[in-house]
Formats: C-alpha cells, sequence, structure tokens
C-alpha cells in the first residue's frame, strides 16, 4: 500500500505556527481554543488555509471577526446571552473577507447552503449493520 | 444576514458549502484544510469515551447497562447528542478483539469520541480493514493482536454507532476511576490501539 492511512502526526512547530495567527485574535489565545462541534474546527482549518492559500490577508480577517463580535454585544443587553457562539462569528468574518476579496458570490453560497440543508448527511447510509462485516478467526496454533 | 438568526446546522451547511466552493475553484484543497484539522482533531468534541470506559471498569453494575443499551447508559453520565441514533459498545474479552469502520463515508461516535481521525474517513482504511483487518492493524497501526484472539470488525451506520470497551489492563486494580480515565486512549475505543499500560 502507497498510502498509509496512519499519517504522522502533526508536528508542534505546525502547531505554532497556526497558534501564531490566531493568538491576536478575540479569544483565541492558545489554549483557549475548544470546539465543541465538528463543523467548528472545519470552519477553523477554512479561514486558515484560505490566508495560507493568499487569499485574503489574516488582519482582513482579524478586523471582520472583531466587527461581527462587536455587532452581537452591541445587539444583545446581556454578554452572557445564550446566542453567544464564537464559531458563527468565525464563520460570518470568513464570508465577509472571501465575498469582499471576491473569491465567493453571496448568492452562490446561499444556493450553495440550500443544497446541503436539503441532503441528509449519511444519505446511502441509513441502515444499522447487525452483525461484523469482517471476522477474522484466530489463527490456529496447534496448542 | 444576523448569525443569531442561524441555527447551529444551518452554520454547519454553510461551513460545508464554503468549503465545498472553495475546492472546486481551486482556490484550496482538501488535504489543506485536512492537515489543518489533524492539529486540533483530538481537542474537538466532548471526548467523554474515556470516562465511560473508566467507569465500567470499576463499576459493574453500569458495564453491563452499557453494553445493554449504550445510549441510554451514556445519557446517565450526560452524554446525549444524536436523535434517533444507536450507539453500541463492543467488550473486548479474551478471546475476541474488536474493531470499527464506517465502510460508506465516516459513520462515527462522536458524541463520545470526538472528531473522527482522518484516516478513519479514507478508503484504504475502509476497505483494507474489512479485507485484512489483522494485516492492517499490524502493519498501519503497529498494534499485534495476538494470533489466538478473533478479530472482528463493525460497520458503522448513522443508525448504529458502535464502539469498543478494551480490556482492562492488568496490575491497575489501585487505580481511581480519574487514574484509570486517563489510560483510555481514543485509538483503544476504536479498535486499533491499545490502551495504555496494556502489554
Amino acid at each position: 500500500m502507497t498510502t498509509a492511512p496512519m499519517r504522522p502526526a502533526p508536528t508542534p512547530e505546525q502547531r505554532a505556527e497556526v497558534e501564531e495567527l490566531v493568538c491576536d485574535l478575540p479569544g483565541g489565545r492558545p489554549g483557549e481554543l475548544s470546539f465543541d462541534e465538528p463543523w467548528e474546527i472545519r470552519a477553523f482549518a477554512l479561514a486558515v488555509a484560505g490566508h495560507k492559500a493568499g487569499q485574503f490577508p489574516w488582519a482582513s480577517f482579524q478586523s471582520a471577526l472583531i466587527e461581527s463580535i462587536r455587532k452581537w454585544e452591541s445587539s444583545v443587553d446581556d454578554l452572557s446571552d445564550t446566542s453567544w457562539s464564537y464559531y458563527e462569528h468565525w464563520v460570518e468574518a470568513l464570508e465577509q473577507v472571501l465575498t469582499s476579496s471576491g473569491s465567493i458570490e453571496g448568492e452562490a453560497l446561499d444556493n450553495e447552503t440550500d443544497k446541503v440543508l436539503a441532503t441528509p448527511p449519511n444519505r446511502n447510509h441509513h441502515k444499522a449493520h447487525l452483525d461484523p462485516v469482517a471476522i477474522d478467526p484466530p489463527v490456529a496454533t496447534g496448542r | 444576514m444576523s448569525s443569531k438568526a442561524r441555527s447551529s446546522q444551518e452554520t454547519a451547511a454553510r461551513v460545508k458549502a464554503l468549503e465545498s466552493m472553495l475546492i472546486e475553484k481551486g482556490l484550496m484543497t482538501t488535504e489543506m484544510v485536512d492537515r489543518l484539522v489533524e492539529i486540533y482533531e483530538t481537542e474537538v468534541g466532548p471526548q467523554l469515551g474515556a470516562k465511560v470506559v473508566a467507569k465500567a471498569w470499576t463499576d459493574p453494575d453500569f458495564k453491563a447497562r452499557l453494553l445493554k443499551d449504550a445510549t441510554e447508559a451514556c445519557k446517565e453520565v450526560g452524554i446525549s447528542g444524536l436523535q434517533g441514533e444507536d450507539m453500541v459498545v463492543l467488550e473486548d474479552t479474551d478471546d475476541v478483539h474488536h474493531a470499527i469502520v464506517c465502510t460508506l463515508c465516516s459513520c462515527y461516535p462522536w458524541p463520545v469520541l470526538g472528531l473522527p481521525p482522518n484516516w478513519y474517513k479514507e478508503p484504504q482504511y475502509r476497505s483494507r480493514i474489512v479485507r485484512e483487518p489483522r494485516k492492517v492493524l499490524a502493519e498501519e497501526f503497529g498494534y499485534q493482536i495476538p494470533e489466538e484472539k478473533e478479530i472482528r470488525i463493525w460497520d458503522s451506520s448513522s443508525e448504529m454507532r458502535y464502539w469498543v470497551l478494551p480490556q482492562r489492563p492488568a496490575g491497575t486494580e489501585g487505580l481511581t476511576e480519574d487514574q484509570l480515565a486517563e489510560l483510555v486512549t481514543r485509538d483503544s475505543m476504536i479498535g486499533v490501539g491499545p490502551v495504555k499500560g496494556a502489554s
């Protein structure tokens, strides 16, 4: 097999490189990054990848994130309001920089999102499999 | 659009849409995104499986309930998150070793194990673990299953998600539940690696 499923773990250097980017973001200090749901880490990675691919300067993303959070803060009476979601703002900021750079068109994104919502996840894989799909019997040891 | 108006499900869909558009336009590759996700993948989600395993090792009644109905037993310890979907826990014994796969996509018990590792979603793992499990565990994961042990591979679907209750390592009698939980690795609950301290 040419590609092993197990890849070498990311190095501390790779991690440090990413954290250098995020440490200047609001709420992004190393150790404070935490993800509750899979889409959050996906969104996180998309922003870092977009920046690394030259789609936008990190400072633009940073200001968009600060602006989105600021808007939310002024829209609620109490900062402990339950509508708070750090990564909602992250996604909003990402959309903002990608649409203003012209990489993504807002309407096309809305349409694509509707398509995703209309497609149930794992749509072909709903049936429960009640038995093992493979059994590797013990090797006869002659004992 | 106000972010307040969006549900988490809508945002998740938006992120998925963004990713597929960016990749389709050639602005980035799945590979780039995956590599970044890998840095943090063990930090996603509640990662509560280890606690459940440690509890099962120390509390026989809980273990019995866990093996009978994992979804309900997990609720006892505050783990839910999947609606209308069942979790089944497979107990490793001296005679049988279990491992999980999703042969079609990436169905995974993420409320207990967090985010699936990237290799779990790759075609090589999905097809090969079914064809030659003993060899894949040994060659790709460096995990030797004794020859006298049977290996069973279970296919998780979105309706029924499996995960593994590994055997408690010998010599851990004096440990507390919290100390035991530290021994439980993610890979041991997938069935592709040992718990810490196990030979």
